[in-house]
């Protein structure tokens, strides 16, 4: 028997939905706000939760990652009435199990539920996995803790993976974590950088070459495919491969056989393949740069690293850790962050990651010398500069409008765009409301009909604009 | 007058001993790295103290190991080398030498009789890819 929540602000779906849920012999609850459910969430052992997106007091698709972040995270099915492709995106991605839409069907619902339990039901008889050894993967932020179980999952399989993510990352140590965890760590972890290989070296890296195949082969030489058996290769920036290269990787990669350079005997090599790239390589397969077999060969299991912009509050754990880690290195006291220092690191943006925040704490730590705190000025000049460049144009954005001749009539101030622009849409969506309520006298039935728009959503804006349902039936404008 | 592209970035060679290899090495790279860039190291204290300084513009390491010990010794200092780009020459392809080289995390290895010809192919498309390839007048 599961337990199941319900967290939809339309009632008589969460009236026949648990009907459904209860025939099929399961516990479950109703939560009309999203106050409610994450309450409900926090006090309840879940099994499998159907969200809605827009709710009265929220966004649903932002509380997926709250959810998950519980020890045993339930499923989570986003339920919506709106067909919207990027927010299908943004629900997956943070790891909703699915993504449906209103009206669904009993026997769609029945399906799904049915599918969900049974995987939870798995997952729960499934021994807990023995403590994953981070290595040097710094960090505790949810998003960062996300991608260590899933290379706790990959560390106990045999699957192919595909690490995805910006430059500066670490791929490199999640490529190295997953196989110094798993059943293969007392073998090597080869490491083939793709990039830097010139195409005509890559196969004879890969797969070895026998003595005689080309100019300077004086001896056979076995690739780095061989000396990863038993163990790890590790295809470093794989969107680099060319075409043709990716070819004769494919067929070693399903056979896990291959023939040397010049040599006319097949040999084998048992390795287990990730991949990294910071490319789109699903564009490259639309572009037609990479094979799509390849593709779906490399990427039985994917991990996404997110950038560290996005996971601020791992800033501070790897500043700390670089410090502690170049104090150790040159055997100096370690160094304690200004305020302002702390400030400056969480608000720029690291385009170039964890790589470039290390190299940055570097520069500080020799900048800071003898000084035992670490201020804005021992960082590298171009952060700085960035940052106060950054700040001045967010000024100039707040800034007083300044007095112009221009169509906004002679004396008259021209407003920021972005300030005249938001003035506009608000002032027009709450204009086109109260004739949507006046013209179907406050039906919402009606109002949904008219305007396409579905019922939760509406109720969302009219909540926005603060226009009242009731009061229409008489011809009667009720808006705040 | 020709124009070649020299790369500014620096360096790191090691050697435990300097020798033939080493020169021929040296000679092999002429031309793509400046020899005022390149950071010549022949003892294992040396580029630990090395590796323990500021990086400042260091691209790359280039190992040139002899024998075993060797590989065995520079695997104490690996965490000195983090982050580096590290191009491994081995002396042989015994399992205990390949298995220790693997160690270090080369993103290329070759073999110490070997023309280098491959090294230098490598390091410029290395350097290509970074973008860091300057235009220089050389007579």
């Amino acid at each position: 028997m599961a337990n199941i929540l319900i967290i939809d602000d339309d009632y008589d779906l969460g009236r026949a939905l648990s009907q459904v849920v209860k025939k099929m012999g399961h516990n479950v609850a109703h939560c009309p706000t999203l106050a409610k459910g994450l309450a409900a969430v926090s006090d309840n052992n879940l099994d499998v939760i159907f969200l809605d997106v827009n709710l009265p007091d929220g966004n649903g698709l932002k509380a997926i990652e709250k959810i998950k972040q519980k020890v045993h995270p339930p499923e989570v099915i986003i339920i919506t009435g709106q067909g919207d492709p990027d927010g299908a995106e943004l629900a997956i991605r943070n790891g909703a199990w699915d993504y449906i839409q209103k009206p669904a069907s009993v026997s769609q619902m029945s399906l799904l539920l049915t599918r969900v339990i049974q995987y939870q039901e798995k997952k729960k008889a499934r021994p807990s996995p023995t403590l994953f050894k981070r290595e040097n993967i710094v960090g505790n932020s949810p998003q960062l803790n996300r991608c260590l179980n899933l290379a706790a999952q990959a560390a106990e399989t045999q699957a192919n993976v595909l690490i995805t993510g910006e430059t500066g990352t670490g791929k490199e140590l999640f490529a190295s974590a997953i196989h110094h965890n798993s059943k293969r760590h007392t073998h090597n972890f080869v490491i083939v950088d793709c990039a830097a290989l010139p195409e005509t070296l890559v196969e004879s890296v890969l797969f070895g070459h026998v003595k005689g195949a080309f100019t300077g082969a004086d001896r056979n030489q076995d690739g780095l495919m061989k000396q990863a058996s038993g163990g790890t290769l590790f295809l470093d920036e794989v969107g680099e491969l060319s075409l043709s290269n990716q070819k004769s990787f494919l067929r070693a990669l399903q056979e896990r056989r291959f023939r040397p350079v010049g040599g006319d005997k097949e040999i084998s090599s048992d390795f287990r393949l990730i991949g990294a790239t910071n490319r789109d390589l699903e564009k490259m397969v639309r572009e037609g740069n990479f094979r799509q077999d390849l593709l779906f060969r490399i990427r039985s299991l994917m991990i996404n690293i997110i950038p560290l912009r996005e996971r601020k509050s791992d800033i501070k754990i790897l500043a700390n850790h670089f410090i502690n880690q170049f104090s150790e290195l040159n055997t100096k006291g370690t160094k304690g962050f200004s305020p302002e220092f702390i400030q400056l690191l969480n608000a720029y943006d690291w385009p170039g990651n964890v790589r470039e925040l290390a190299n940055a704490m570097e520069n500080a730590f020799t900048s800071a010398g003898d000084d035992p705190l670490l201020y804005p000025q021992h960082l590298p000049t171009y952060i700085r500069v960035k940052m106060a460049r950054t700040s001045m144009d967010r000024r100039q954005e707040k800034a007083l409008p300044i007095p112009v001749r221009t169509g906004f009539g002679l004396g008259q101030q021209l407003p920021g765009y972005r300030e005249f622009r938001d003035t506009v849409l608000e002032e027009s969506e709450k204009r086109y409301l109260t004739d949507l309520m006046e013209l179907t006298r406050g039906s919402v039935r009606e109002a949904c009909q008219v305007s396409r728009l579905g019922r939760t959503r509406l109720y969302s804006l009219l909540k926005k604009h603060n226009i009242s349902r009731f009061g229409w039936q008489t011809g009667k404008l009720s808006t705040g | 007058m020709n124009h070649s592209r020299v790369s500014k970035k620096r360096l790191i060679l090691y050697s435990s001993e300097s020798n033939g290899i080493v020169a021929r090495l040296q000679a092999s790279l002429r031309g793509l790295v400046l020899d005022e860039m390149m950071e010549v190291y022949d003892g294992l204290e040396d580029l630990a103290l090395r590796l323990r300084r500021k990086r400042g513009n260091i691209f790359a390491a280039i190992l040139l190991i002899l024998n075993q010990e060797d590989l065995w010794r520079l695997n104490q200092i690996k965490a000195g080398l983090d982050g580096l780009r590290i191009i491994l020459i081995l002396p042989d392809q015994k399992r205990e030498t390949l298995s220790l080289g693997h160690k270090l995390g080369p993103r290329y290895l070759t073999y110490a009789d070997s023309d280098f010809r491959d090294i230098r192919a490598v390091l410029e498309r290395m350097l290509e890819k970074q973008g860091r390839v300057h235009i220089s007048k050389v007579s």
